[in-house]
């Protein structure tokens, strides 16, 4: 073996060891980097208890109630699964909408409501004009086919 | 052809010189292609509005930032193993540029961010991960300072640029990986692409863009670096670079 | 004007495309500053500092 392969074999081991080194550590760190907990996690119990958290999901149609002359709103989280009602009052980012993502911080009364004290709007990856979103949009309704792509488009 | 002809400094130097105005000239005109597709071709999004605009710059910056990173480590590599001066001098040229672009990313996500998800900036994977990897372009570059000798700079820094590199697959994966609030990618190897052509066009011609204009300020700072470190060898025609400043 | 102001995210947009561009200002001014002192100091012309 030359100098120059025995260097290379020991940079070669040293970034694999740092590698599975960074993986066992990311893996233990995993529960941390969760960013939010889905509706499931938090009817299995999974979501820290008697600390706030982020609770993330789809806005269920319908489900937006403003309280009259307030910023008060009420809504529901879903993963299609379960169900969290949210109560927060302020201003909603321009994204949120019905049957769109959001992420919301606060923290789980007993009564079972979700207490936000921050609401951010999670959008998709989809960027398209709005009259191809309203075609698509038609489409689905007429063949009630499930979540539309670009290519349903064309 | 015999490649290690261009491996010296020396020979390197006036190529450098000779390529870099080409690439300035074609960043220069895919800058003003991408930004005429991307404001005035490209049409309003769907659920955005105006505000998904800022993707022509955080896209390809972000892109960079990672891409940067990987063409170091792929110098480190040819560093540690030949032995060769250049190698190392290209990866030093590059981490400059590199957190350029990562800051660059940062930023336009920032301000993409408030108006669309309701904030400037959030803890998560993608975000965090693109966080650590604008300190660890600050610590090469400082680690680089720290050394007096060159030769053993080169050597430490090389070692820190391979294993920062197991950040990079962190940050592309994370959205897939991890909860987090920042979209998945919209343009990958594997799938189709989830946006409308003429907005792919604008942020690929950006791109574009970006690769060019880190190619050409690349090779001006390893020319800067290569007068910095060879300075007195014979080579320097000295009294033409006095006449030149 | 309604180009400017980018269905009310002006500030968003511009302030992102504002600060890239003066990132780029920077980054191309202080390289060219550095290789001229560089090809100063290689020349062997006295630095005047």
């Amino acid at each position: 073996m030359k100098p120059r392969h025995r260097r290379l074999a020991w940079i070669g081991a040293g970034v694999a060891v740092l590698g599975v080194a960074v993986v066992l550590v990311l893996n233990a760190f995993q529960s941390n980097l969760v960013f939010f907990f889905t509706p499931t996690q938090v009817a299995a119990k999974e979501a820290p208890q008697g600390r706030p958290f982020r609770i993330g999901g789809m806005v269920e149609a319908g489900s937006l109630v403003r309280v009259p002359n307030t910023v008060d709103v009420q809504f529901v989280v879903t993963d299609t699964v379960q169900r969290v009602p949210v109560i927060y009052s302020g201003l909603l980012p321009d994204l949120f909408k019905e049957g769109k993502g959001v992420v919301a911080q606060g923290s789980l009364r007993p009564d079972g409501t979700f207490h936000a004290t921050e609401v951010l709007a999670k959008h998709d990856e989809n960027y398209m004009p709005p009259e191809a979103a309203a075609a698509m949009e038609a489409a689905r309704q007429h063949k009630s086919m499930s979540t539309p792509t670009l290519k349903d488009a064309k | 052809m015999n490649l290690y002809r261009f491996a010296s400094p020396a020979a390197f130097y006036p190529v450098a010189g000779f390529w870099m105005p080409w690439f300035a000239i074609a960043a220069a005109v895919c800058t003003v292609v991408g930004l005429y597709i991307g404001f005035v071709v490209a049409p309003t999004d769907f659920q955005q509005g105006q505000a998904y605009r800022i993707i022509f710059i955080h896209v390809p910056s972000a892109w960079m930032s990672m891409f940067i990173w990987l063409v170091m480590a792929f110098w480190s590599l040819l560093a540690l193993s030949m032995n060769t001066r250049l190698s190392a001098m290209m990866a030093q040229a590059l981490a400059p540029s590199g957190a350029w672009m990562t800051f660059i990313a940062l930023w336009t996500g920032a301000f993409w961010g408030r108006p669309t998800w309701g904030t400037y900036w959030a803890w998560d994977a993608r975000m965090t991960s693109e966080l650590i990897l604008l300190f660890l372009y600050f610590g090469v570059i400082a680690l680089r300072n720290a050394i007096d000798d060159p030769r053993r700079a080169d050597r430490a820094c090389s070692v820190l640029i391979l294993v920062g590199a197991v950040n990079i697959p962190i940050i592309y994966f994370s959205v897939q990986w991890w909860n987090t609030l920042h979209q998945g990618a919209s343009v990958s190897l594997t799938a189709a692409p989830t946006m409308a052509a003429t907005m792919l066009a604008g942020m690929l011609v950006m791109s574009l863009a970006a690769w060019f204009y880190t190619i050409a300020v690349a090779l001006v700072r390893v020319r800067a670096i290569i007068l910095e470190r060879e300075q007195g060898a014979a080579w320097i025609d000295a009294p033409d670079l006095a006449r030149r400043t | 004007m309604q180009f400017l102001d980018m269905g009310n995210y002006g500030f968003y947009v511009w302030t992102a495309y504002g600060v890239t561009a003066l990132a780029i200002a920077v980054e191309v001014l202080s390289l060219r500053a550095r290789l001229r002192a560089a090809a100063r100091a290689a020349s062997g012309v006295e630095d005047t500092r």
